[in-house]
């Protein structure tokens, strides 16, 4: 059964932030026995799996910013189930105090351990729903410190009103509001000519709701936007989604929350406004070309190319670029990263140039033979991208309109904001 | 602009406000405190004072450091009204209590004392708590605890009593019959929060156990769609195994059996869940319960997984991969759908190549192949690379048609840079060779020996020509003699071979040539064996060594029959691809690391039909058709749900009060119904008021010990006296009571005798007293 044992924030030196113990007592072996393997995967110079199994312990482990977040199980159990845990505590703690660094949970320990206590009884999850917390659990505020300093009776939760689970019973705000994201986000190979070898599109739409009492909101889709494999936040009525697929009816939870997430097909009409020319040529040289094709600019671009071996000299006409130097023996790993804040439409093509090193194996016979016959120049295979380029639609999902069922006098509903994000597109060199 | 002003304000007063209290030796910020500053922090009269003191007790505890000192000052501020203290109260006491069960008695009386409050949070924070010291004398209390909880008017409460059951019984089992009952109970609860923690507890305390299971069965299938995600992944375990082990198995789609079907019907939501672990709960449900046409319903969201995080990606493909190895046509059609991304690691890609050679079949070779020749000579991983290779050698074993090809390719793989790429090829070709060997490949091989730099290829090459010798008896003396040239730089495998190409050809020409000539002094291969035999003489290893002394010497006498079938026997080569963890069932760690773990189960076989109960078990008088038409939506209705009830004031939510009314139709007369109905309720009322009555005096006679101290808690003493009193009143008048009663009565009319017992059980615990006079710690002197 999915029971967890504890729960383990460690930071990155190794020394426990915060344990907590769901089923009885854990002896301190336990996360001795953490430490232990964590140093050993550090001293091997690579990042521990999720799961590590040794010994009878089963443990499930992950890094989030500087700290590491443990969770030791009894027995078996579905790994993404300790894995979805862990992202929703991250999460969580995120919402309460704005980040997952150590030195938050340091500072808010008793807090977090209240938090904890309050989702996992005895291994099960019991409460996970970010909305109820908040009513259970107050999130710090500069009114609530006031009320403790001055020694005041902070008010005591009001009695739990049941009435939609995932929803805070407490919503109050003097301005309605209500915003949608779309977030298409790009899988994607290219081959070496711009054309898509494969790929697919993974939309999300995120919402951000700020709104007094409960409001019954349905969200018209115009003709057309089509969900495959749709998923939904459990606030969506699936049933009636699927009689009527082109609207969603719900009653939306506090704050910000993934409303739905579904895939779409890479359509060839529409292409990537970013055109990538990249090229082996000879004696090791090879060269990047980027041009925005699109009618905005793009942001944040990142590119990552792979290297076979270490590099001699490289240069650019635009951004900053940073050589990692592989960490195994045998020159697998090394990266080039090269970034670029922003590229609008109308600049001209931006170039990356260098050069590599040719392979240099030490080996006696070498050596013996007078040198091996010459060797080939290593080259380039394929680059990967990530980049934003906002306000636009790849796939056919459009919002058409948003109405509040149960108040048609509120007016919250802001508009849609489009963007396109390439999260793993990669060009392979010609 | 108002609002920001305000808050200026605000903060400026707070500031003050600290500023005072730190004059007035009271600490806001951290710094270690001393023990005695500690205790009188603990027992001064602010919540601040108490809340600080408690603040640092529990840091000190999450960082794992002992406490348990401060254990008295703590229990005492049980009592307290603030949430919040008392929150931090129950973790302090939850960890330590077991070390202190003498003092931790002391705070039982009062946590159950809270179990009566009006805030249902505060009820169910009640129960948590009592069920979480783990002091077996107190299991009783713990006991009564849960059997009042569970007919609480909140789901909340219920549900942590539902995990209390748990507690309980992993404290002392010997209170089964009594736990199991209540299991029984929450089973049959139509809340979505409590129906989960009810089968966990059935899980974990009676799994066996299925005739409480059966009643409840079709009920759990009807609300399942309304748990909440994190439920659904883990009551889906008991719902295969149950399905498994109580219905049929389904043949084809014509063939399911209804409740079977029903389970079905409500496993589909979790495919639209936002969580990749209840997506995955509900593909293994359907792999293990729904009929082979229907299986194609796990493909795409399974597929929608590969997009997510490289975490999920992976055990995604884990799954897939186990699913593949069995039923590769399900996903024939998605072969696209793992070439690999840019970003993919080195763990995922090679999961996704294993995923591929699954696949693989002559159809969609002609663009799978370009693909996996793009990743064997271009991705700069190398391990990746010769993952590609491996795929494509077993694709070769598997498909005759495309055998060709696929040799012509791995040939062209020897002379690759890549260590790791020639390896694996060259043991590729071994098979694929030796199953059908042609002269061609054979000669090819070994006019390229010179350029090997890998070892295995050389032995490959070497065992390849000396197992076909009759074939290559041309070439073979000139390999030989190639081969020899370089022995003394060879790795020991590549030696072995050496060696063995040696005794093959020196046994084999002279069996062929026997006739022709008898001068053995001047053929080569002869001379050539005799040098091999002595170099080897002298090398290192003395496995090698040994070898050549046994040659040696079945070569030495006139060749029997028996040397020739040692040496020259055709052997056959098996498809050595390892079984992929056929063996472990999914939605498990196993299937994922390959290797057991502790406490793996099996999702079991299907049970034989002899054995499965008949349908009618199933059967109950509960309506659940009416349940289903209740979106989400009629969460605002079943406002403070009470599941059972016929409670008309609730704003009529009508089809939660139809699932009750029509229970005995048909049973009983309506006479007898109520005729039943009073005396069980009348009685159970009485016991109840014993112990309410029995629990008051307890508590009045503390807090009178106490008033003498502390006068503030005199005004306490007042509420719990109407709190008892609001509970007795709740207890006449509701109609809820009543309800449970009823629905009791339905299973056992004539088990009220039993209940009686274990209610008399429990009650004699009562009845002790827990705390002799003389050790009452509450006098805080």
């Amino acid at each position: 059964m999915s029971t967890l044992e504890a729960i383990y924030l460690i930071d990155i030196y190794g020394s426990v932030l915060l344990q907590i113990e769901s089923r009885g007592r854990i002896s301190p072996v336990t996360s001795e026995f953490i430490k232990s393997e964590i140093s050993k995967c550090k001293l091997r110079n690579e990042e521990p799996p999720f799961i590590i199994y040794h010994m009878n312990y089963l443990i499930f482990q992950q890094l989030q910013d500087d700290v590491r977040i443990c969770i030791p199980v009894t027995c078996d159990t579905e790994p993404l189930y300790i894995h979805d845990v862990m992202k929703l505590i991250i999460e969580i703690i995120k919402t309460y105090f704005g980040s997952f660094q150590s030195s938050v949970i340091e500072k808010n320990t008793s807090l977090i351990a209240q938090l904890l206590t309050e989702m996992i009884d005895y291994g099960y999850a019991i409460n996970m729903e970010p909305n109820t917390l908040q009513d259970i659990i107050p999130t710090p505020s500069l009114m609530k410190k006031f009320m403790e300093v001055t020694g005041l009776q902070s008010n005591t939760p009001s009695i739990h009103k049941n009435t939609v689970p995932w929803r805070t019973s407490k919503a109050n705000y003097t301005n309605n509001e209500f915003f949608v994201r779309i977030i298409e986000r790009v899988f994607a190979v290219y081959e070496g000519n711009n054309q898509l070898a494969f790929g697919t599109l993974k939309v999300d739409v995120e919402c951000k709701s700020q709104m007094s009492g409960i409001p019954e909101l349905l969200l018209y889709l115009t003709p057309g936007s089509i969900m495959e494999n749709a998923k939904f936040h459990n606030c969506i009525d699936v049933k009636r989604w699927k009689d009527r697929p082109l609207q969603l009816q719900f009653i939306p939870p506090e704050g910000k929350f993934i409303l739905a997430s579904f895939q779409a097909n890479l359509s060839k009409q529409k292409p990537l406004p970013l055109n990538v020319e990249a090229k082996n040529m000879t004696d090791g040289n090879f060269e990047i070309r980027i041009r925005n094709t699109g009618k905005k600019p793009i942001e944040n671009l990142e590119v990552r190319v792979p290297l076979p071996g270490s590099l001699s000299s490289v240069s650019t006409t635009h951004g900053d670029y940073i050589y990692r130097p592989s960490k195994s023996v045998n020159d697998e790993g090394a990266v080039l990263e090269w970034t670029i804040k922003k590229i609008e439409w109308t600049s001209p093509a931006y170039v990356l140039k260098g050069t590599l090193n040719t392979k240099q194996e030490l080996s006696i016979s070498d050596m013996s033979d007078g040198g091996f016959e010459k060797k080939a120049h290593p080259k380039l295979e394929h680059l990967t991208l990530h980049y934003k380029y906002p306000l636009t639609i790849l796939s056919h999902f459009k919002v058409d309109s948003l109405k509040i069922v149960n108040r048609p006098d509120m007016k919250s509903f802001k508009g849609v904001k489009h963007s396109v994000i390439a999260q793993d597109v990669s060009v392979r060199f010609k | 602009m108002t609002s920001l002003s305000f808050l200026s304000t605000l903060s400026g007063i707070a500031e003050n406000a600290k500023q005072i209290a730190k004059n007035s030796n009271i600490n806001f910020e951290d710094h270690e405190l001393s023990h005695t500053e500690l205790v009188h922090l603990l027992e001064s009269n602010s919540e601040t004072g108490k809340l600080e003191a408690l603040h640092h007790l529990i840091v000190q505890m999450m960082h794992g450091e002992d406490v348990s000192v401060y254990f008295p000052d703590v229990v005492k501020l049980v009592v307290s009204e603030n949430p919040e203290i008392r929150r931090l109260v129950h973790i302090y006491l939850t960890h330590y209590a077991e070390f202190n069960p003498d003092l931790a008695l002391l705070c039982v009386n009062t946590i159950q004392k809270t179990l009566y409050d009006k805030n249902p949070l505060v009820r169910a924070a009640a129960i948590r708590a009592m069920s979480s010291i783990r002091v077996p004398a107190i299991n009783g209390i713990v006991l009564l605890g849960i059997q009042q909880s569970i007919n609480d008017s909140s789901p909340l409460v219920r549900q942590r009593a539902a995990l209390a059951i748990l507690k309980c019984y992993s404290l002392d089992p010997s209170y089964y019959d009594q736990l199991v009952e209540c299991i029984r109970l929450l089973l049959l609860d139509s809340h979505p929060l409590v129906v989960p923690a009810a089968l966990a507890a059935f899980e974990e305390v009676c799994p066996e156990n299925f005739i409480i299971f059966h009643p409840a069965f079709r009920r759990i299938c009807t609300l399942f769609s309304k748990f909440t995600d994190w439920d659904k992944t883990v009551a889906l375990k008991s719902m295969i195994r149950y399905a498994r082990l109580n219905l049929p198995k389904p043949e084809l789609t014509n063939t399911v059996h209804k409740d079977l079907k029903l389970l079905l019907e409500s496993v589909d939501y979790c495919f639209y869940s936002l969580l990749p672990s209840t997506v995955l709960a509900g593909c293994c449900a359907y792999y293990y319960l729904a009929p082979t046409n229907k299986l194609d319903t796990i493909v795409k969201p399974l597929l929608q997984l590969l997009t997510d995080k490289s975490t999920i990606r992976l055990n995604t493909l884990l799954y897939i991969r186990h699913i593949t190895f069995s039923r590769p046509e399900l996903f024939k059609n998605h072969i696209k759908s793992f070439f690999l991304f840019g970003s993919d690691d080195v763990k995922t890609s090679v999961v996704k190549l294993e995923v591929i050679s699954h696949l693989l079949d002559p159809e969609n070779a002609n663009y799978v192949l370009p693909e996996l020749f793009y990743y064997v000579f271009k991705h700069p991983i190398s391990k990746v690379a010769s993952t590609a290779v491996r795929t494509i050698g077993h694709f070769a074993k598997n498909a005759r048609s495309m055998a060709s090809l696929c040799l012509n390719s791995l040939l062209r793989m020897l002379e690759s840079d890549n260590d790791l790429i020639v390896t694996e090829a060259a043991s590729s070709l071994r098979i694929l060779i030796h199953n059908d060997p042609q002269e061609m490949y054979l000669q090819y091989l070994a006019s390229i020996y010179e350029k090997f730099h890998v070892p295995v290829a050389k032995a490959v090459t070497l065992w390849l020509i000396s197992e076909h010798l009759q074939q290559m008896i041309y070439v073979a003396p000139d390999l030989l003699r190639i081969a020899v040239r370089t022995f003394a730089d060879e790795e020991l495998e590549v030696k072995y071979q050496i060696l063995d190409l040696a005794v093959k050809l020196y046994v084999a020409t002279l069996t062929f040539e026997q006739n022709e000539s008898n001068d053995e002094k001047s053929n080569p291969v002869v001379l050539l064996y005799k040098y091999v035999l002595s170099i080897v003489h002298f090398d290192m290893s003395y496995d090698l060594r040994d070898r050549a002394r046994y040659y040696k010497s079945l070569t030495s006498a006139p060749f029997t029959d028996f040397t020739r079938r040692i040496l020259l026997s055709n052997k056959q080569l098996l498809n050595s691809t390892k079984n992929i963890s056929q063996d472990y069932c999914l939605g498990t760690t196993s299937v994922c690391l390959d290797d057991y773990v502790q406490g793996y189960v099996p999702v079991p076989e299907w049970a034989d039909v002899s054995v499965i109960p008949e349908d009618d078990v199933r059967e109950t008088d509960l309506n659940i058709e009416t349940t289903t038409s209740a979106g989400p939506f009629s969460f605002q209705n079943t406002d403070i749900i009470k599941p059972l009830s016929s409670d008309a004031s609730t704003g009529g939510n009508p089809n939660l009060t139809s699932t009750v009314k029509p229970r005995f139709v048909g049973q009983q007369s309506l006479e007898e119904f109520y005729q039943s109905d009073d005396s069980s309720d009348s009685e159970e009322y009485e016991e109840y008021e014993e112990d309410g009555s029995t629990a008051e005096e307890v508590t009045e006679e503390e807090i009178e010990e106490e008033e003498n101290d502390d006068v503030n808690n005199g005004s306490g003493d007042d509420d719990n006296d109407d709190q008892v009193d609001d509970y007795e009143n709740e207890h006449g008048e509701s109609p809820r009571e009543e309800e449970i009663h009823n629905s009791t009565e339905g299973y056992y009319t004539k088990e009220n005798a039993n209940t009686g017992s274990s209610f008399l059980s429990t009650e004699s615990v009562m009845n002790k007293p827990i705390i002799p006079a003389e050790q009452n710690l509450w006098r805080s002197e």
